[in-house]
């Protein structure tokens, strides 16, 4: 591309430049109109009670920000760095996959109330932080890094492998770049999810950071410093948001543009076709994924000799559910614990996977919209739910619909980025086919990027499902008071640590279970598409 | 059997070491924490952690003022005071020798002891629970029996010691809807709920700042009585000499700094702002009444009696008798040691 110089006048220029202001505004009004309303209440602060709080704390934000920033970088980095290596031997290695994705959902899914208290005693200060935040990255950076892996064509590998290139080669030469764009959606998934798990970590105790200023703000009902917190965290997400995406612009310029002459073909990615080949390998499979589960949850329980009154081991599990005197009653109580759970998560995924699916394709199609959701989705997700329930509860109740918007809420963004970014890079020339065919624009959104979102969609679904049962079990603990989620608190505060590691099992297993249904489905699709396209 | 199986799982577990380590490493950049060395003598301060429950506010001032005032120092203790959070995990923590001596309730100790843990109480802070239940003052729910047909926003930990007290008392659970809230007192504000369970010495008392006024009666009018806030260590430390040294040090630098903060509450909220709260710019109006709310909860005629942080014995049997009625079951005298307090407090109830 030649650099021809556009002349544009400079207040056209400075115009655009401003554009974010409409949707601000259109923001603060409704905010303004909401929080006068309300004004008995105390639950909506106005913004210049918010402007004003903040500015006021202006001597404590950089101490605050430092000590959440640092931590949340030591996490973002490991875990994602973690993620990336693991994706790369995923991609070379098929066991690995098979064995070690697995593992890798149970870390994305375990009750952290079951492991922090393990955290905190293994690690000193602010390591467990660091490794909240990591936990908090690493799945969903893996599932993203695997999809780009994997999204180069086939066409493509046959061709380098027929000119005698090793698979060391392919995998530079053609699976990296497929899979930039992928894992730049990743780490922009990651950033506030990083922010959110050290605010987690500063729940368990510290001397500074914004997860310790929010609770102080909300224990002393100091509403307006509540959501100055709350916006300094979303802005902190949204610089690593915006900072990766530009990153990730530059270094893959060519989204979008790529002139491919497949069309439908990425259809036919690999995705989901290394996973078990027959149903022995399989097999073979989820208990080499036991193995490893149980062997490092009981190597850690022994090397470091953690105390069995909170640190239980498979043992005690399998007694509490299958051998104890009141094995029977204990299954059946989790048993109503985990359907109600399965409902409340079922329901949220449904809503928030056909509304950022929604909200994806409309962004792709107007600058407009992202610049007007983006920023309020970003906002959203690096929020603790536990600072947001307040709100959320007296908007929606604390029933069903309550819990909803609150996994609705944690499932929404990881899908959402994930869509939107599948929908953009669907190669320019399978678009130009259709517009060059008289199509129209909605068509190409129809015909062609759908068709290229799917794959995306199974990536989106990897992370959502069992994100909506971690989602679930927080609305169930904040506002319902019934399923897993509120029995792992109680079971919690009267240190009942058997009941609460079994019901971390159930929940562990049963997400597995789920992701694995995600990967049939897949399978099934996919090979529908195949053979259309044949 | 036995030999084969041990032979295994120390392989595994050095496996498992150095795995964890090389993770601990990577993760742990900055934080080279400096071994502690077991071996105190009497003229070198001991090493030991307090762990808080909460976050560095008034409700912890008296640990901090102790601090400030070189107590721990005095009763030959190097302090390391670890703030809590909405998710501490104090007992863990304790029972795994990373805190010397935890801050938590009675009835949570309890259970853990009843779990396998071996903790025992040494001192209480809090002689009056603070627990409460708190309405608005423009809507006022005055007795326990007229929660009935109302809204009553609890801590979802709270549950179970909730249904006891309201199942002591004859109120009838199923006509009390419970309405799930956290440590925020915004859904009575708002109006999600009709009452609210809170800490009198807490809640009310941010509120009334914010111009919302409240009507408060505390649960141990209805037979809740646990101390809140108390001091616990391991049994196992109790029996090592230095670490008890330490522990004791430890509980008679509390009562020291609990001593100042009563003789002065404007000044330890002063303290608490200025010192170990500062990076939260926490109100310093909130946190004078705050302080001043503490007063008649840690100071009652028995501490004037026995000191601060006393456990009586008709305070053992009351908070045991409370357990009881929350079915906690076990052996109940043992969770309390009163040794280190007789020591402490063998010259009279002052310290100087």
């Amino acid at each position: 591309m030649t650099a021809v110089p556009m002349p544009r006048p400079g207040g056209f220029q400075r115009l655009r430049r401003l554009r974010f202001l409409p949707p601000l505004a259109v923001v603060l009004v409704l905010w303004t109109v909401a929080a006068l309303l309300l004004a008995p209440i105390r639950v909506v602060p106005t913004p210049w009670a918010v402007a004003t709080a903040w500015i006021g704390d202006l001597s404590i934000w950089p101490v605050n920000i430092l000590a959440t920033l640092r931590n949340a970088a030591i996490g973002y980095v490991a875990g994602n760095a973690l993620a990336i290596v693991l994706a790369v031997v995923f991609v070379r290695v098929e066991w690995a996959e098979r064995v070690l994705m697995r593992v890798a959902v149970v870390t994305f899914c375990v009750p952290l109330v079951a492991i922090t208290p393990i955290l905190t005693v293994l690690f000193p200060d602010d390591v467990p932080k660091q490794i909240l935040a990591a936990i908090s990255v690493f799945f969903t950076t893996l599932v993203a890094c695997v999809l780009g892996l994997r999204s180069v064509s086939s066409t493509m590998i046959d061709l380098v492998r027929s000119m005698g290139g090793t698979e060391g080669e392919i995998l530079r030469r053609t699976r990296v770049k497929a899979m930039l764009p992928s894992l730049f959606a990743g780490l922009q998934i990651a950033a506030p999810a990083a922010v959110l798990g050290t605010i987690l970590g500063e729940y368990l105790g510290a001397n500074e950071g914004l997860g310790v200023l929010l609770v102080q703000a909300q224990s002393a009902f100091q509403i307006p410093r509540a959501w100055g917190v709350a916006f300094t965290m979303a802005a902190l997400a949204g610089v690593v948001y915006w900072g990766t995406g530009r990153v990730g612009a530059l270094l893959t310029p060519w989204v979008g543009k790529e002139v491919s002459t497949a069309v439908g073909q990425d259809i036919q990615a690999e995705a989901g076709l290394a996973t078990a080949r027959n149903a022995g390998s399989a097999v073979l499979g989820l208990l080499g994924s036991i193995a490893v589960v149980v062997a490092v949850w009981w190597g850690v329980i022994a090397a470091f000799g953690l105390s069995p009154y909170f640190a239980k081991t498979p043992v005690d599990v399998l007694g509490y559910l299958l051998s104890d005197s009141e094995a029977a009653a204990n299954r059946s109580v989790i048993l109503d614990g985990l359907l109600i759970t399965l409902r409340d998560a079922g329901l949220g995924y449904v809503v928030g996977t056909v509304l950022a699916s929604g909200i994806a394709v409309l962004i792709v199609s107007s600058a407009g919209a992202e610049r007007f959701v983006m920023p309020i989705a970003i906002v959203m997700r690096s929020i603790p739910i536990v600072a947001m329930t307040p709100l959320l509860a007296l908007v929606f109740g604390r029933g069903l619909g309550g819990v909803t918007v609150i996994v609705t809420l944690v499932t929404f963004f990881p899908t959402l980025v994930t869509v939107a970014t599948a929908l953009r890079s669907t190669p320019a020339l399978a678009c130009d086919v259709v517009l060059s065919m008289g199509g129209s624009t909605a068509q190409v959104m129809t015909r062609v990027r759908l068709l290229y979102a799917i794959p995306a969609l199974f990536a989106a679904a990897r992370v959502a499902v069992p994100g909506a049962v971690a989602g679930a079990t927080l609305a169930e603990w904040l506002a319902t008071g019934e399923g897993l989620g509120s029995m792992l608190v109680q079971d919690y505060a009267a240190s009942r640590f058997d009941a609460l590691w079994s019901e971390s099992v159930v929940i562990v297993g049963v997400s597995v279970l789920l992701y694995g249904g995600i990967g049939l489905v897949e399978r099934a699709v996919t090979k529908r598409f195949e053979m259309r396209g044949r | 059997m036995t030999s084969l199986l041990s032979i295994s799982r120390s392989r595994r577990a050095r496996t498992t070491t150095a795995l964890v380590g090389a993770v601990a490493a990577v993760l742990a950049l900055s934080s080279c924490s400096a071994g502690t060395s077991a071996a105190g003598t009497s003229s070198s301060p001991t090493p030991a952690t307090l762990q808080l429950g909460w976050i560095a506010n008034s409700e912890n001032g008296g640990p901090y003022l102790a601090e400030k005032n070189g107590y721990y120092a005095k009763n030959g203790v190097d302090i390391t005071i670890k703030p809590g959070g909405p998710t501490t995990t104090v007992e863990p923590l304790v029972a795994s020798g990373k805190a010397l001596v935890g801050l938590s309730s009675v009835d949570t100790i309890a259970r853990a002891v009843n779990e396998g843990a071996d903790l025992v109480i040494v001192g209480a802070t809090l002689q009056i629970n603070p627990m409460s239940v708190m309405s608005l003052a423009s809507k006022p729910v005055n007795t326990l029996k007229e929660l009935e047909g109302k809204r009553f926003c609890v801590q979802t930990s709270g549950v179970a010691i909730t249904d006891g007290i309201l199942k002591a008392n004859g109120v009838d659970k199923s006509k009390v809807e419970y309405v799930n809230a956290d440590f925020d007192p915004s859904p009575l504000v708002s109006g999600q709920c009709d009452a609210f369970e809170a800490f009198s010495n807490n809640q009310p008392v941010t509120l009334k700042l914010q111009g919302v006024d409240t009507k408060v009666f505390p649960m141990s009018d209805y037979g809740y009585h646990l101390w809140g806030d108390v001091l616990f260590t391991t049994k196992e430390a109790l029996k090592d000499p230095t670490k008890r040294a330490a522990v004791e040090g430890i509980v008679k630098s509390v009562a020291e700094g609990w001593q100042d903060a009563i003789a002065d509450p404007d000044a330890s909220a002063q303290y608490v702002v200025d010192g170990p709260g500062k990076n939260q710019k926490l109100d310093l109006a909130q946190q004078k009444l705050q302080a001043a709310a503490f007063v008649p909860l840690i100071k009652t005629s028995g501490t004037t009696e026995d000191g601060l942080l006393t456990m009586s014995k008709a305070g053992i049997a009351q908070n045991i008798a409370t357990m009881r009625s929350e079915k906690i079951s076990g052996d109940l005298d043992a969770l309390f040691d009163t040794s280190l307090l007789s020591e402490i407090y063998k010259d009279g109830p002052t310290l100087d």
